[in-house]
C-alpha cells in the first residue's frame, strides 16, 4: 500500500468516525434540547468539533489525492511487521486469558516467555527460549513481590 | 518566615523524599533508553500517584520529568543516540568529547549544567507564576476560554509539520475530552452505551495507549536485537573549578533561553536546546571548538532543556494551560486528585502549590545527587536490547492501566488506542496535540458554554473586556502569522 492510499483511508476513517460520534452523541443526548435555552446545550460544542474534523479531513483527503510526489506515492514499508502483528495477537490472547480465566501472574509469565522467545528467535529457538524463561521467571517474581506483596494489588 | 518553615516541613516528609528518588531513578533510566523517553516514564508512573498524597505524587512526576531531561543526555553522550528529542543538540559536542577525551567529563558537564538549568527554572517558576496567577484572577469565563484556545493554537500550529493534521489532532483530543457525562447538565455524551465511559475515557488508558503502546510498536519496527555499545570505562563524574568556570556563561544563556521558551506553550525543551546551542555557538570566544567536543556545546542545550521544565510549569500552574505532553500528563495527576490548576489553586491549595515550588528545586538537587552516584550504572542499562525492554514495558503498561480502575474495558481501550495512534504517528499526526487538547477540553468547553449562557447566546461576550480583546487579537495575530509563514514557505519552495 502507498502512503497516499493510507492517508486517504485514514481521512475517510476520521470522517466516518466523526459522523458516527455525532450520531451517537445526538442520540444519547437527545434530551439535551431541554438544556439548550441559550443555544449552547451539551451537544453544541461536540457537534462543532465533529463538523470541523469532517471538514479538515476532507481538506486532507483532497490535498492528499492531488499530491503525486514520489514520497507520497511510495510504498509503505514496515520493518518487522510480522513481529508487530504477533505482539498484538499475543497481547489479545493474554488479555482474553486473564479476563476469562484469571491467573494473572501465570499469564504474565507465559506472555513474557512468548514475547522474548519470539523477539530473539534469530539466536535459535533453544537459546531464545532459555533466556526468555530465565528473564520471565525473574520479572514475574519481581512483579509479584512489588505489586502483589508490597503494594497489595489484586489482579 | 513561619510560613516558609511550615512549607519546608510539609515538603521534607519521608513519603515525598522517597517519591522524588523513585521518580528520579525511573526518569533517568527511561530518559537514557533511546525510544522510551520522559513522556512514557511520566505516563507509566501516573497510576502510581492514585495511591499517594497529591504533593508526593506530583513531585514524583516532576522528578521523573526533570531526571528524564538529563537522562536523555547519557545515551546522547555515550552512544551518540539521543535518549529524548531534547538531548538531540547534546550529541553534537557530547559524543565527540566522550570519544576523544573522557565520557565521564562529558557527563559531568551535562549533569552540572542540567542541574543549574533546573534550579534556574525553579526560581523562574517561583517568581513569575505568583504575579501571573494574581493577574489571571481578573479573568472570567470568556478569557479562560480564549486562553485555552491560545494554548491549543500554540500546540497545533507550532508542534507539527502539517498544520491541518495537527489541527485534526487537536480536535480529536477535544472530542475525546467530551466523552462521558456532561458536568453542567448530567447528560450522557457519546458513551456508546458503555458504562465504563460515563466518567469519560480513562486518562491512564488514553495516555499509556497513545504514548507507550504505540511507541512499543515503533520500537519493534526499529529493530529488536540492536544492542548499543559505548565506552563503559572512565564514567566517573567530576569537574575542576576551572572547568566549571568555563561553562558559567553558556549555562546561564541556556537557562535563560530554556526558561523563556518553556513558558511559551507548544515550544518546549526540544526547540529551546537548539536555540541555546545556536546562540552560545555564535557568541562563544571559541566557536571553532563546537562540533568537536566543546564543553559549552554540552552546557548550553542541557541547561536549556532543564530550565524549560520549570518555565513550562508557569503557564500550567498560573493559568491551567499545559505547554507540553509531559506537563499535560502531570495535569492528569492534578485532575485525578480533584485539583484544577489555574489562579484559584494558589489560594485553594496553597500548601500544594508552594510544596511544588520548593519541591521542584528539590527534584533538581535529587537529580544531581543521583546522577553523581548512579550515572555509571545507568549507562550500563543502555546495552539492554529492545527485545527485553518491549516485553517488560508492555506488561508494565498493562499493569498500570488495570491498577488505575481495575477495569478490563480500559485494557482493551488502551490496546485499540495504541494501534490507532501507531498508524496516526506514522502518518504525521501530532500525538502531543491530542493529549494537550484532551486535558484542556473541559476547561475550554465549560468556559465557552458558561460565557454564552450568561450572555444569553450573544457572542459579543468574547469582546466584552480589554483582556478578552487582547486575547482575541493574540489569536488573530498567531493565525495570521502562521498563514503568512506558510505562504512565504510555499513561495520559496515554488520559486
Amino acid at each position: 500500500m502507498t502512503w497516499r492510499n493510507m492517508n486517504s483511508i485514514m481521512s475517510i476513517v476520521l470522517i466516518m468516525g466523526a459522523i458516527g460520534y455525532a450520531l451517537n452523541l445526538n442520540h444519547s443526548a437527545s434530551q439535551a434540547i431541554f438544556f439548550a435555552s441559550s443555544g449552547v446545550g451539551p451537544t453544541y460544542f461536540p457537534n462543532v468539533l465533529a463538523g470541523l474534523v469532517v471538514i479538515l479531513s476532507i481538506v486532507t483527503l483532497v490535498k492528499n489525492l492531488r499530491d503525486t510526489s514520489d514520497g507520497n506515492t511510495a510504498k509503505i514499508t514496515t520493518p518487522n511487521a510480522g513481529y508487530i502483528l504477533a505482539t498484538f495477537a499475543l497481547v489479545v490472547a493474554f488479555l482474553l486469558s486473564w479476563q476469562f480465566l484469571g491467573f494473572f501472574y501465570v499469564n504474565v509469565f507465559i506472555l513474557l516467555t512468548a514475547l522474548m522467545t519470539l523477539y530473539r528467535i534469530e539466536f535459535g529457538f533453544k537459546n531464545s527460549l532459555t533466556v526468555a524463561l530465565i528473564t520471565a521467571v525473574a520479572t514475574t517474581g519481581f512483579l509479584y513481590v512489588l505489586f502483589g506483596q508490597i503494594l497489595a494489588l489484586s489482579f | 518566615m513561619d510560613i516558609f518553615i511550615n512549607d519546608l516541613g510539609n515538603l521534607f516528609t519521608l513519603t515525598n523524599i522517597l517519591c522524588i528518588l523513585l521518580g528520579t531513578v525511573v526518569g533517568m533510566v527511561f530518559g537514557a533508553l533511546p525510544g522510551l523517553g520522559t513522556v512514557i516514564a511520566v505516563a507509566l508512573l501516573l497510576p502510581v500517584t492514585f495511591t499517594l498524597p497529591p504533593l508526593a505524587g506530583i513531585l514524583m512526576l516532576l522528578a521523573t520529568y526533570q531526571a528524564g531531561e538529563y537522562g536523555g543526555s547519557i545515551s546522547a553522550i555515550l552512544l551518540g543516540v539521543p535518549g529524548t528529542p531534547q538531548a538531540a543538540a547534546t550529541v553534537i559536542d557530547g559524543h565527540p568529547m566522550a570519544v576523544n577525551d573522557s565520557p565521564g567529563k562529558a557527563l559531568s558537564y551535562s549533569l552540572l549544567s542540567s542541574s543549574i538549568g533546573g534550579i534556574f527554572g525553579g526560581f523562574v517558576l517561583i517568581f513569575i507564576s505568583v504575579p501571573l496567577a494574581k493577574f489571571a484572577l481578573n479573568f472570567g469565563s470568556p478569557e479562560y476560554f480564549l486562553l485555552g484556545v491560545i494554548g491549543l493554537m500554540a500546540v497545533g500550529l507550532l508542534s507539527g509539520t502539517d498544520k491541518i493534521k495537527s489541527s485534526i489532532s487537536v480536535l480529536l483530543g477535544l472530542i475525546a475530552g467530551t466523552v462521558g457525562v456532561d458536568t453542567l447538565t448530567g447528560v450522557n455524551r457519546a458513551t456508546f452505551n458503555q458504562p465504563e465511559l460515563m466518567d469519560g475515557i480513562n486518562l491512564v488508558a488514553f495516555l499509556v495507549g497513545m504514548f507507550a503502546i504505540s511507541e512499543l510498536f515503533m520500537m519493534i519496527s526499529k529493530g529488536l536485537n540492536t544492542s548499543y555499545s559505548g565506552d563503559g570505562q572512565n564514567l566517573k563524574t567530576g569537574l575542576t573549578a576551572k572547568e566549571v568556570k568555563g561553562i558559567v556563561k553558556p549555562t546561564l544563556i541556556g537557562s535563560l533561553i530554556g526558561a523563556g521558551t518553556g513558558i511559551l506553550p507548544g515550544i518546549g525543551g526540544g526547540a529551546s536546546c537548539w536555540f541555546a546551542y545556536a546562540v552560545v555557538s555564535k557568541t562563544s570566544k571559541n566557536p571553532e571548538a563546537f562540533g568537536k567536543g566543546s564543553p559549552e556545546g554540552i552546557a548550553a542545550p542541557e541547561s536549556s532543556n532543564n530550565a524549560s521544565a520549570g518555565g513550562a510549569l508557569v503557564p500550567f500552574l498560573a493559568l491551567g494551560i499545559p505547554g507540553s505532553a509531559a506537563i499535560a500528563i502531570i495535569m492528569g495527576a492534578f485532575i485525578m486528585h480533584g485539583i484544577q490548576p489555574g489562579p484559584n489553586v494558589f489560594t485553594a491549595e496553597r500548601d500544594l502549590v508552594y510544596g511544588i515550588f520548593y519541591g521542584f528545586i528539590l527534584t533538581t538537587v535529587a537529580m544531581y545527587l543521583v546522577g553523581r552516584l548512579l550515572t555509571p550504572a545507568f549507562s550500563r542499562v543502555l546495552v539492554v536490547p529492545n527485545s527485553f525492554l518491549v516485553s517488560i514495558v508492555f506488561v508494565l503498561c498493562l499493569i498500570g492501566i488495570y491498577a488505575s480502575k481495575s477495569a478490563f474495558f480500559d485494557l482493551w481501550l488502551a490496546l485499540g488506542i495504541g494501534v490507532v495512534f501507531y498508524v496516526l504517528k506514522r502518518l504525521n499526526y501530532s500525538v502531543s496535540s491530542v493529549i494537550i487538547a484532551y486535558v484542556l477540553a473541559p476547561i475550554i468547553e465549560e468556559n465557552f458554554r458558561r460565557s454564552l449562557t450568561l450572555a444569553n447566546g450573544n457572542y459579543d461576550v468574547f469582546f466584552s473586556s480589554i483582556y478578552s480583546i487582547v486575547l482575541v487579537l493574540m489569536i488573530v495575530a498567531a493565525l495570521g502569522g502562521s498563514i503568512f509563514a506558510d505562504i512565504k514557505k510555499r513561495r520559496t519552495t515554488t520559486g
